[in-house]
């Protein structure tokens, strides 16, 4: 079914329309005088194969009428959608460059307040380290906090 | 005979039948938010300077506020891409 689809979606829509607006119209055309030819004297023979041909015609032109509006419908429907898309990519764009800029400016301001606070502790470090010593145990408890981990009971 | 005639309506209904494929990409995150917290620095064995151990202190305090900050950002580029996405349904 898709092949056919597919080899309907070359012909161009303009054309498209117009070949199945005709379809419709030879089939209602033919179904209505297949009623009206038995009093057509020759032609009367024919009766069957074109009441026959002109259901088979206005079905088809029913069937493609209906796929050709469903997909215009979609077609459409698509094209908000897409649009949509387009726009929310765009702003989650925008959104990702000012969330950048804020994390970049934060960060840096946090390094520099670093720096000054570790300027004081230069600054003060005879002072600092006049009157304390610290003992190994605080070191050893401080890296345990530094990396989550559980102190040894050492005696 | 009127079974034959059943497929008429199903054969037409066909017709109506599409898919459609909208296409979306998820959002990138910015490159900041790309990278992991770094571990919190230990301080020197047998170091008996307090100085040194406060410069320690303080690498790690600034660890800390760098990934509070990428956390925040996490926080809030989530909050918008979330508003933008719902915006566009």
């Amino acid at each position: 079914m898709w092949q056919l689809q597919w080899m309907i979606s070359l012909i161009p829509d303009s054309v498209l329309i117009w070949i199945i607006n005709i379809m419709l119209i030879v089939g209602v055309v033919g179904t209505l005088a297949g009623f009206f030819i038995k009093f057509i004297p020759f032609v009367n023979q024919y009766k069957l194969p074109v009441q026959i041909l002109s259901i088979i015609i206005l079905i088809a032109g029913v069937y493609f009428k209906g796929g050709y509006s469903t997909e215009m419908a979609w077609r459409e429907r698509v094209r908000i959608a897409e649009e949509k898309v387009k726009e929310a990519e765009a702003k989650a764009a925008k959104t990702n460059v000012q969330i950048q800029t804020k994390i970049v400016e934060k960060i840096k301001e946090v390094k520099d307040t670093q720096v000054v606070i570790q300027e004081k502790i230069v600054k003060e470090k005879e002072f600092i380290d006049k009157d304390c010593r610290v003992p190994e145990v605080a070191i050893d408890i401080h890296n345990d906090a530094a990396k989550n981990r559980k102190p040894e009971n050492k005696q | 005979m009127k079974k034959l005639l059943l497929l008429i309506p199903t054969l037409l209904l066909t017709g109506c039948l599409t898919s459609v494929p909208v296409k979306r990409t998820f959002p990138d995150i910015p490159e900041e938010l790309k990278i992991a917290c770094p571990e919190l620095k230990e301080a020197t064995k047998n170091t008996q300077e307090l100085s040194k151990l406060l410069d320690v202190v303080v690498v790690n305090y600034s660890t800390y506020y760098e990934c509070r900050v990428k956390v925040d950002a996490w926080i809030e580029w989530h909050k918008r891409q979330k508003e933008i996405f719902e915006s566009s349904q």
